[in-house]
């Protein structure tokens, strides 16, 4: 695949390797892309302007588009430390204020 | 109903298809000009929103929409496979399948 | 930026696309034949199941009641039931369906089909069921659903990624050139399934996926509900339940008493019919018993199910389901759309047309993967020519294996039902075999067409001389091609197969223009890395 550019910029020692970046992306393809189709769910489910019921069931529906686009993402991104830096940091934001939001009660 | 619609599905797609240099050269041996170009587009396009307007006449929007855009689908497979195999029986097949529609929905 | 930074940009884009594209696509491949194959085939689901019980009457007349039929499944169950499940006879299903779910979870639903005049247990076949359960979860239960649901996504960003590298989508639109080489024939035939049906390819990964969205993605109910799915299913479906108290009672209210009056109840409203769906018994002789009345609506996409729910031991009406809120209508929307109940058999037939595409478009890919690297060398050309025999040629070649044993074992052989899958296994096994040993020797496709013909094109006189005498001339006297339809298609299908066995098309290649370099390398881009 042709990261032979940004390998070069990015002079990440681990990924210098394209077999070994190509892998690193998989897995963030894979699993950080899931959690942050799964930190979205959780994001949608809280601040959706609905009623509880329609707020779970739009979040929940919305959660494979959102996989969907991470994972092409991750295959697009300059580089995979690049794409796991976006997957890991947004899922955290969002993990972390749905998470905020409920323990503070404001949305039930 | 559903029949017609097929046809005119089938119709469109084939004017669509005739509105393309490449397609309107092997069944027609020639190059069509920019104006009928944009004519078969308008014809196509045309037939096309007719055949959806028959589905959701048939079966109501809630349905007629999905089975008018299933319809569309496999008319254009057909429209693909033919040129492909039976490139002579495009045009024949334009006229016969609307028609048999119109037969079937008469009967 | 710059323009040709941009191209660079897009370029690489593309590539990668390319990649995720030829080895996402690979990976999942044939096990996504065997799901889109499974469902095109369950599309007929019921009229294979009637098919397959050639003894049963075609008419769904039923002389049984509800109240026999729920005492009957209680008997069978050999604890008592979490619930029991009943489905009366009707036009496209002339049987009971009828089952109980254990206590445990764990469990599976045991079900029985009951003759609809008689009462009997019929003799047990794997059914027209057969299919989607293959389709939905590879009879691997949980996990099978999980590795279906897997592919479902595999799926969905094959066709994103497919259509990001294809760079002529609306050019290339009826474009097929069967006389070009191989790997661009196939790349046009692979393109035309995948473009053409690009609707309904996105439409049914993604609403597979939906159907058991609680499933896979579990952060809603555990931000929304805190994991309580009971709590989740009640407000989001509008549905009523109740705990077991754990006091028994003999005393029942007659379920088809209740029926009727929640017949008139539905009536009320003045649409949407009042043709019963599934009837539910959850927790059978306790006297915190509920019976769930659903409605059958197949006029509408979104099929209002409007449950009435009554004490089974007084009678007392309950519970009437609430209007689905937007979010239920939606998502009864997707799995309706996926499940293609609604409409009748024009619809049936449509998902089936655009299903056999789906597996089309995977087949064309196999053989573009295959076709460049036969052309360049490469690896793993062994591997996936085995795997395109035994799997592509394997399932439809067992399908119609079963097809025969289920004519041709005797009706009352004990577990029938299990002869059946090893028919089918069998059948798989040896073409798979075949396929693995022969697999460079370039006719393993003639050969399995060969076989699929003779099966297919001989199963027409299997159901005649297997089938109640004149069952066949009588149904289409009838006008019921239910039955006839299926020996037709498949007869048809058999045609092509032995058409492609015998009297293969031969490439006369079209004398190539003279091309630049250039845009031929331009176009392998596309073609994969």
């Amino acid at each position: 695949m042709s990261n032979a550019i940004s390998t070069k910029t990015g002079a990440k020692a681990w990924s210098s390797s394209p077999g070994l970046a190509t892998a690193s992306r998989i897995v963030a393809a894979i699993f950080a892309g899931y959690g942050l189709a799964y930190a979205s769910t959780m994001f949608l489910t809280v601040y959706l302007p609905l009623v509880r019921s329609d707020r779970v069931v739009f979040a929940s529906l919305a959660s494979f588009i959102v996989y969907l686009a991470a994972i092409v993402y991750t295959f697009a991104a300059r580089s995979a430390s690049r794409a796991w830096l976006v997957l890991v940091g947004l899922s955290v934001v969002l993990a972390v204020a749905a998470l905020v939001a409920g323990d503070f009660g404001a949305r039930r | 109903m559903l029949f017609l619609a097929f046809g005119l599905n089938y119709l469109g797609m084939t004017a669509l298809c005739l509105a393309m240099s490449r397609h309107h050269k092997a069944v027609l041996n020639s190059a069509p000009s920019s104006a009928r170009t944009r004519g078969l587009r308008v014809v196509g396009a045309l037939l096309l929103a007719l055949a959806m307007a028959l589905n959701i006449i048939e079966l109501t929007a809630d349905m007629g929409i999905i089975t008018g855009l299933l319809q569309l689908m496999l008319a254009g497979l057909a429209v693909g496979l033919l040129m492909a195999w039976r490139s002579r029986w495009v045009l024949p097949l334009g006229g016969l399948l609307p028609l048999g529609g119109l037969l079937a929905l008469l009967a | 930026m710059s323009s040709a930074e941009s191209t660079v940009k897009t370029k690489s884009l593309r590539q990668a696309m390319a990649g995720l594209h030829t080895w996402g696509g690979l990976l999942p491949s044939w096990l996504l034949f065997v799901i889109l194959f499974g469902g095109s085939i369950a599309c007929f689901d019921k009229e294979l199941e009637v098919w397959m019980r050639p003894a049963l009457h075609p008419v769904g007349e039923t002389t049984l009641s509800l109240d026999q039929v729920s005492a009957w499944v209680q008997k069978q169950a050999p604890k008592p039931p979490h619930a029991i499940w009943m489905r009366p006879p009707d036009e496209r299903q002339p049987y009971w369906y009828a089952g109980y779910e254990p206590q445990n979870e764990l469990e599976p639903f045991v079900s029985f089909t009951l003759d609809p005049q008689t009462g009997e247990v019929l003799p047990k076949t794997l059914g027209g069921n057969f299919w989607f359960t293959l389709h939905y979860n590879l009879f691997g239960g949980m996990l099978g659903m999980y590795i279906v649901a897997i592919a479902g996504m595999f799926m969905l960003v094959a066709l994103v990624s497919g259509i990001i590298i294809h760079r002529r989508i609306f050019k290339d639109f009826f474009t097929l050139r069967p006389d070009a080489n191989g790997q661009r024939a196939w790349l046009d035939a692979h393109n035309l399934f995948g473009v053409v049906g690009l609707p309904f390819h996105l439409l049914i990964a993604y609403t597979g996926l939906a159907i058991f969205v609680t499933f896979y993605m579990p952060a809603g109910l555990k931000v929304g509900y805190k994991g309580d799915i009971e709590k989740m299913f009640y407000e989001v479906q509008g549905q009523f339940g109740r705990e077991e108290l754990k006091r028994k009672t003999d005393h029942a209210a007659s379920i088809d008493k209740l029926v009727l009056d929640a017949k008139r109840r539905w009536a009320a409203s003045g649409e949407g019919g009042t043709e019963t769906g599934w009837i539910s018994v959850h927790h059978p002789g306790d006297k915190a018993a509920v019976v769930d009345i659903r409605r059958y609506d197949r006029s509408r996409v979104v099929d209002f199910q409007w449950i009435m729910s009554y004490d089974a031991t007084t009678g007392a009406f309950l519970h009437e389901q609430k209007p689905y809120k937007p979010g239920y209508t939606a998502y009864a929307w997707l799995t309706n759309v996926h499940m293609a109940q609604f409409g009748g058999a024009i619809v049936r037939w449509l998902y089936l047309g655009l299903g056999l595409m789906g597996c089309a478009m995977v087949v064309g890919g196999l053989q573009v993967w295959l076709r460049k690297r036969e052309a360049k060398g490469g690896w793993g050309i062994g591997f996936v020519r085995a795997m395109n025999g035994a799997v592509i040629g394997g399932l439809p070649i067992a399908s119609l294996g079963l097809l025969y044993g289920n004519r041709l074992i005797p009706p009352n052989v004990a577990l029938r039902d299990h002869w059946e899958a090893y028919t089918f296994i069998a059948v798989w096994i040896a073409v798979a075999l075949w396929a693995v040993a022969r697999r460079n020797s370039g006719r393993v496709g003639r050969d399995l067409f060969a076989v699929a013909a003779v099966w297919a094109l001989g199963l027409p006189a299997l159901d005649v001389l297997t089938g109640q005498p004149g069952a066949l001339s009588a149904a289409i006297a009838r006008g019921d091609w239910r039955v006839p339809g299926i020996d037709l298609a498949v007869f048809a299908a058999g045609l092509l197969c032995a058409k492609m066995a015998w009297w293969p098309r031969v490439a006369t290649p079209a004398p190539e223009k003279a091309r630049s370099k250039k845009r031929e390398r331009r176009e392998l881009v596309e073609e994969g890395v």
